[in-house]
């Protein structure tokens, strides 16, 4: 029986073409407030994703499989997003 | 005909849609609106489907993207698939886009505005749906922005799938694109409410009935409901 808990880490962007508004405005404000300093502000969301022991036990690629085949399900949109996935385990260090 | 209008938790508009469905133009059309609750088993048997406004599931991971994956969606995929005509109207172009049924993406609004007031469209050189003016139809959307890579764009306009245009492009959306259509052209989507310019009762303009009337005479085309 493993004792690892694997997680997952879902880091989604918008493509570089594609506009981000509230990145544009959240860079303006920074701007405002500290002239000169930024080249750029990307905003990004993270789903975080714990992972069944009994379906996954310590297995690595089986769960980043698993993982991607939800992000191009559902949790991101490939005409205006990318994503990274990071799997690990929670009860090491 | 029969007309079903799809409803998810948080969909609005159904009365809108009562309402402004022509329900004889002209003598051409005897429509008759039924509710589609999307938990429903089976997918009823309508002439055409519409998928209004409104905020399913709260707009919640991305505009329409919890709804356009319901059971219901992937029956509704295959009536598509068989001719039959689908008309998303703001959330449900939102649905349309997240369900692959139509191409590209609707993203927030270039300024972060909700945006709610009459637009000035221009009917596009569309094999689908043709109008002799521009239309004054109103929009009310936060997430509007309609995006397309490029070879998605030249393949919208080499098989005329654009239906309009903003005169004035109020969202940043690619080329000023308030409506489409599949290749085939039995599936519309747009961000304006043709609905809510349509019947006297609401007031206001009366252009959507253009886009109505387009969407019903092609219904009529296929009629399996008299």
């Amino acid at each position: 029986m493993t004792s690892k808990q694997l997680e997952a880490e879902v880091t989604v962007t918008l493509k570089p073409e594609v506009l981000d508004p509230e990145a544009r405005a959240i860079h303006a404000k920074i701007d405002h407030e500290f002239p000169d300093q930024l080249r750029s502000v990307d905003t990004a969301r993270i789903f975080r994703l714990s992972l069944d022991k009994d379906s996954f036990g310590d297995d690595l690629d089986k769960a980043e499989a698993f993982v991607d085949k939800v992000c191009s399900r559902l949790l991101v949109n490939p005409v205006s997003e990318t994503y990274s996935i990071r799997i690990f385990d929670s009860t090491e260090g | 005909m029969r007309i079903g209008v799809f409803q998810f938790p948080a969909s609005n508009n159904f009365d809108d849609w009562m309402l402004g469905l022509p329900r004889d133009y002209g003598q051409q059309f005897s429509v008759t609106v039924q509710k589609i609750w999307h938990q429903e088993a089976e997918l009823p048997l309508c002439d055409a489907y519409i998928l209004p406004g409104g905020f399913s599931y709260g707009d919640y991971l991305r505009a329409g993207a919890i709804a356009s994956r319901s059971p219901l969606l992937l029956k509704l995929k295959v009536a598509a698939d068989a001719g039959v005509p689908i008309l998303g109207v703001c959330n449900g172009f939102q649905v349309l886009t997240e369900s692959k049924m139509l191409p590209g993406a609707l993203l927030p609004n270039a300024d972060g505005e909700f945006l709610c007031f009459y637009t000035e469209l221009i009917p596009d050189k569309s094999r689908f749906l043709l109008a002799p003016k521009t239309l004054s139809v109103p929009i009310a959307h936060g997430m509007g922005r309609y995006f397309c890579d490029q070879a998605v764009l030249e393949n919208l306009k080499n098989n005329q799938q654009i239906l309009l245009r903003y005169k004035q492009n109020p969202n940043g959306s690619t080329e000023d694109i308030a409506g489409i259509a599949n290749k085939q052209g039995n599936v519309w989507g747009m961000m304006p409410h043709p609905e809510r310019a349509s019947a006297r009762s609401i007031g206001g303009s009366s252009d959507g009935q253009w886009v109505l009337k387009e969407f019903l005479s092609m219904a009529k085309q296929r009629v399996i409901n008299p």
